[in-house]
């Protein structure tokens, strides 16, 4: 049996029988055949000695149950290290930060508690999936939407506390800033409410979100400083339309123009739904449609250029093509009137481009017919999927697919000036590291005021491919740190390292948090390590 | 080697299952997975058809399947689907306990059974 570090086998075992007395025997895992399951498939260490392997895991049912466990952990200084669904997959998986941790599995806890239609709004626990929630909604006809990350058999809680996107509007893309209210277990097997959740008999704790005095939820993301049981969501009222149309602009250098005006649509809340963000001499613009496409001849020429294209070839490749160099997919959501205005106001705007197309999108009014369903990008209407993970598929074009992807996913300025300057500065790290880059790939717009570079790299069974690609992500993490562009998120393997390139003032931020870290948990139970936060009986750890 | 006939009838797993299949999953797009569903359906299981991916089987079916107990199923498709469907499983208290390389298109056919069920 693997122990935890620092933990006695007496110790350990002493610490499973309270687990098994909190939660029932049978949901104490120990064998190998059980612990299999909290590996994590995409792990860039996949057999090596360094992956990252669960001692344990205990699958409480309950708060309660998860007070118990928490407290005898604490008791006995067994590190745990709590997961909703644990599907996060290419961010971490369901496997610890730290190798010997026990996974509090959290996925028994998994009823939908409130859908409230008239504030749209709901409260979750941990083990409730985007697809749960949408079933939820969907079986009792309430005109709700849901906001999801590209697969949804994901958890809400986990997403939201790993501080993951998705594809509608502004206010609801980003899951952590669309909760309202949270409930958490301390280290200590305390239970706190945060916002209005701590004012006993208020209805307000999916209303107001900070409540009084300092608005601590945000350290309960992307951290390891309590157990979140129970949280809420502000939810979208389903709109009565959806109407997108594409913009195109015909030159490399009109990408200023182009991103300026886009960002002033989104900032003044004309354009509401998510800008897809392309290249048309790549193909489609909506996300999955683009992985899938393979580009025309000239434009494949065109990016085999040794040293890359120049600005002048892209713009000559564009216009024997008949595309545009940049496009986007604007979506609105509204009633048809207003939608229309605001597609009708973004075309006005974008006019001032010389040469800008436009191609209109078709309305489609709520709910959507099984057939519309079936052909629109689904997350943009709050439609859980997995298509993702059909996009790398073995084909005659793909005969090989990789095992799993790890994603690198610096965030930049939302400027054209900084779009230029990554793709110069990683089209160059790219060539050196020899990687694939593609000089016209442009950004994602998860976030509404900064631009986010999602690289995938990928994950393979073979111990030295993984090495190369590990050494290839650390120094693309050092290289965007020197032009001030830092992660969103990562995993494990890497939390060590981007939290080091979060350094302002002699690391004023990391040592904030391990003093927080040290005052909550001082015996260092929960999650050590994660996002490169170690509490003192660890801190030798850090990679 | 299990040929595809014996695996179809739950092969030597069936032995020790008490559980007999009853559902199957096939990727239409190829013909030794259609040929797997013919004879799956022949024996009566419920089959159903995907084409990649699973999210419609999964919402439509499984989901449902799978909060009332641990069906097993059986199955012959691409690697991804079952990537997908092993983990949607494992939550439901299935246990792949059988994978088998197919000779073409990439396919692999294989068995999801509740431990209880496992010798």
């Amino acid at each position: 049996m693997r122990l935890p570090p620092g933990v006695g086998q007496s110790d350990f075992a002493e610490a499973l029988r309270r687990f098994e007395a909190a939660v029932g025997r049978q949901w104490v895992f120990t064998s190998d055949e059980d612990l299999d399951l909290y590996r994590d498939a995409y792990s860039p260490f996949w057999g090596e000695p360094e992956e990252r392997l669960a001692s344990a895991a205990v699958a409480p049912a309950s708060v309660e149950e998860v007070q118990a466990v928490v407290r005898a952990a604490n008791a006995l200084k067994v590190p745990l290290y709590p997961i909703s669904t644990g599907k996060n997959l290419g961010y971490g998986g369901s496997a610890p930060a730290m190798s010997g941790s026990v996974v509090l599995d959290l996925k028994r806890m998994n009823r939908v508690l409130e859908v409230d239609e008239k504030n749209a709004s709901c409260v979750v626990e941990p083990g409730v999936s985007y697809f749960d929630l949408y079933r939820h909604i969907q079986d009792r006809g309430l005109k709700v939407w849901i906001d999801c990350p590209d697969p949804g058999w994901g958890s809400l809680i986990g997403n939201a506390l790993d501080r993951g996107g998705g594809y509608t509007t502004a206010m609801f893309r980003n899951h952590f800033d669309a909760h309202c209210g949270m409930e958490v277990v301390l280290p200590d097997g305390e239970l706190l409410r945060t916002g209005m959740g701590a004012l006993p008999g208020a209805r307000t704790w999916q209303q107001y979100k900070s409540g009084y005095g300092p608005w601590i939820d945000g350290l309960f993301s992307q951290s390891n400083f309590g157990v979140v049981t129970k949280m809420g969501f502000w939810l979208m009222p389903e709109p009565e339309a959806y109407l997108s149309g594409v913009v195109s602009v015909p030159r490399y250098d009109d990408l200023h123009a182009f991103v300026d005006t886009l960002n002033h649509l989104e900032n003044a809340q004309v354009l509401t739904g998510m800008p897809y963000l392309g290249s048309p001499l790549l193909g489609p613009l909506d996300p999955g449609e683009s992985l899938r496409a393979t580009p025309p001849r000239e434009v494949q020429a065109l990016l085999a250029t040794p040293g890359g294209p120049s600005p002048a070839d892209i713009d000559r490749t564009a216009a024997a093509l008949g595309r545009g160099v940049w496009a986007a997919k604007l979506q609105f959501y509204g009633p048809p009137k207003v939608v229309q205005a605001q597609w009708e106001a973004s075309r006005e705007r974008f006019a001032a481009i010389p040469g800008a197309r436009f191609e209109d999108g078709e309305l489609l009014r709520m709910p959507l017919t099984a057939e519309q369903q079936e052909r629109v990008h689904k997350v943009a209407f709050g439609i859980p999927n997995l298509s993702i993970f059909f996009i790398g598929a073995r084909s005659e074009g793909n005969p090989n697919p990789t095992d799993g992807h790890i994603w690198f996913s610096p965030i930049i300025p939302r400027t054209a000036e900084a779009v230029i300057e990554a793709q110069r500065v990683f089209g160059q790290a790219a060539k050196d590291l020899g990687l694939p880059m593609n000089p016209l790939q442009l950004p994602s717009t998860y976030w509404q005021r900064a631009f986010i570079y999602i690289f995938g790299f990928p994950i393979t069974r073979d111990p030295a491919v993984n090495r190369r690609n590990r050494e290839a992500f650390r120094t693309l993490v050092k290289i965007a740190a020197d032009h001030g562009w830092g992660e969103y998120r990562t995993a494990p393997a890497y939390q060590d390292a981007i939290l080091d390139t979060y350094s302002f003032n002699n690391h004023a931020l990391r040592r904030f948090h391990e003093t927080v870290k040290d005052a909550i948990d001082p015996n260092g139970i929960l999650s050590p390590g994660r996002y490169g936060i170690w509490p003192r009986r660890f801190r030798g750890t850090r990679t | 080697m299990t040929s595809r006939r014996e695996f179809v009838q739950g092969g030597d797993i069936r032995a020790s299952a008490p559980a007999a299949f009853q559902r199957a999953v096939f990727d239409e797009r190829f013909p030794a997975a259609r040929a797997f569903a013919a004879e799956a359906q022949r024996r009566g299981w419920a089959v159903t058809a995907i084409r990649g991916d699973i999210t419609e089987l999964w919402r439509q079916e499984l989901a449902k399947a799978w909060r009332e107990g641990p069906v097993p199923v059986a199955g012959m498709t691409q690697d991804n689907a079952l990537f997908c469907l092993e983990r949607l499983a494992w939550d439901a208290g299935l246990r792949l306990t059988c994978r088998r390389r197919e000779a073409c298109d990439g396919l692999v056919s294989w068995m999801m059974l509740p431990p209880a069920s496992r010798a």
